[in-house]
């Protein structure tokens, strides 16, 4: 597959260049995801690899774009709802969760619980659960915004807050 | 949550990456990136099996994924970028000069209200469908002339309304996803129902189905919900599917894909139904059934139904 040198235009003619931001933002991306996967460092390690593999891809496609924090974090927000979404769907959780819904019952009973306690009760919640609790409150992503990443409609999306918020609420309490 | 507790929670995750991990990585994709760089000229003409070769050397072997988490992306890519040579992220008309083609050439004020006015409704599609937008016009075209240059005789659809730039049809595109499952929609508008038709002779021949999979297989690696390449053929026993419309054409698609680890296989069916002076485009997965209540029907019903409220006589 060897042949003649690429055109000019591709960022990927610089080598140096996707080094010098692969060197600025792995470490961040890796931290980004390995937070929002709960320390899961494998699944981590697997998502970081696959965002810059898409990095690759798009900068070789003439992207510039590609070589940009906001885009690969883009990226790396994707694969990570992309991941949730197979554990869900592994799980079979995710078509009966979506499906459900429920009041809007506000709870805040974790309010002064132990950090470790809520983080493991975390890892204990349904994939959907962790991941719209991280996107509301590690990302601090607006409601809308939730909505839109992972395609649903906003009364949707508040309805599966709401059921994670209380899901992670009462497996605190009750463990407590 | 007033005090977000999630976050505190969270805040105590080790998050930091091992240098042997970076280092590595790193190492994999400078070296993948150069290469990418070196083969980008020669990737126009690249046959298929060169290309999956080109992918296999991007993949990085640090993977710890299996194939099984990778097959849940065929549904991703199983009818993303079908677009394929109607790939127009937006209504448009391009190029002013056209080779003798013998269509009339459309009037984009008259034909795209028309067209957009054929369009479906994600709701309609079924329960939990969502119009989203993957990819954009500079994605379609810049795959398009690539696609041109490696077979240049797939240049010729433009002159019958079925490749960009044209002046012989204008195109709505929709672009839906339930999940990962997406599913694309385009609508044409030709100047006369006897222009379509012409354009439904060549979809009906072996030109059009070879250049919509290389122009498939092209886009997949821009797709960024999906690390992979693909392969299509045609699919020459597909399933009978049910007529509608004035006219239709079904290209049956079968999709290799070759992910980082491993690989998997989906089918789509193509549908070009026409019905007057439209002619439209949907490409539902092919899910192992085209009885009357399953997806493949619905979607090319629905089409259907909509081109017709515009078009029908």
């Amino acid at each position: 597959m060897k042949g003649k040198a690429g055109t000019a235009e591709s960022p990927m003619c610089l080598p140096a260049a996707f080094a010098e931001f692969y060197d600025h933002a792995a470490r961040e991306v890796f931290r980004y995801l390995a937070r929002a996967l709960l320390g899961d460092r494998a699944a981590a390690e697997d998502l970081t690899q696959e965002t810059f593999t898409a990095v690759v891809i798009a900068a070789r496609a003439g992207r510039p774009e590609a070589l940009t924090m906001p885009w690969v974090m883009g990226v790396a927000r994707h694969k990570l709802v992309d991941h949730y979404r197979r554990a869900a769907r592994d799980e079979r959780h995710l078509e009966l969760a979506w499906a459900q819904s429920s009041g809007s019952v506000e709870l805040d009973p974790l309010d002064g619980a132990d950090p470790a306690r809520v983080l493991e009760m975390m890892c204990r919640l349904s994939p959907e659960h962790r991941l719209v609790l991280i996107l509301k409150y590690v990302d601090e992503l607006a409601v809308q915004e939730i909505a839109t990443t992972l395609r649903r409609s906003l009364h949707a999306t508040n309805s599966l807050l709401s059921r994670a918020r209380r899901a992670l609420a009462t497996s605190v309490a009750e463990g407590t | 949550m007033s005090t977000n507790p999630v976050r505190s929670a969270v805040d105590l995750v080790d998050a930091e990456p091992s240098i042997e991990f970076l280092n590595a990585l790193r190492a994999r994709l400078l070296a993948d990136s150069t290469e990418a760089d070196e083969t980008t000229a020669q990737h126009a003409s690249a046959s298929a099996s060169e290309t999956v070769e080109e992918y296999v050397a991007l993949a990085p072997s640090l993977t710890r994924t299996g194939p099984s988490r990778r097959a849940y992306k065929v549904l991703m890519a199983a009818a993303a970028c079908v677009a394929v040579l109607a790939a127009a992220v937006v209504v448009r008309r391009l190029n002013d000069s056209q080779e003798e083609g013998g269509l009339r050439d459309v009037d984009p004020r008259e034909a795209l209200p028309l067209g957009q006015a054929a369009k479906i409704t994600a709701d309609k599609i079924g329960r939990g469908w969502q119009q989203v937008d993957d990819f954009t016009l500079a994605d379609y075209e810049k795959q398009t002339a690539a696609m041109i240059a490696e077979t240049p005789a797939c240049a010729q659809l433009a002159s019958v309304g079925l490749a960009q730039p044209t002046t012989k049809s204008v195109i709505v595109h929709q672009d839906f996803a339930k999940g990962p499952v997406p599913m694309f929609h385009d609508v044409w508008v030709f100047a006369t129902a006897e222009d379509a038709s012409r354009a439904m002779d060549v979809i009906a021949g072996d030109v059009y189905p070879t250049c919509s999979l290389k122009l498939f297989d092209r886009l997949t690696a821009l797709n960024r919900n999906i690390t992979a390449l693909s392969t299509s053929t045609r699919w020459q026993a597909e399933p009978v599917i049910a007529p509608h419309g004035d006219r239709q054409v079904i290209v049956g698609q079968k999709i290799e894909y070759t992910f980082l680890v491993g690989g998997a296989s989906a089918g789509a069916i193509n549908a070009y139904v026409q019905v007057g002076r439209a002619i439209a485009f949907i490409d539902p997965q092919y899910v192992g059934t085209v009885a009357p209540n399953s997806n493949v029907e619905r979607a090319i019903t629905l089409s259907t139904d909509a081109l017709k409220r515009v078009f029908g006589r």
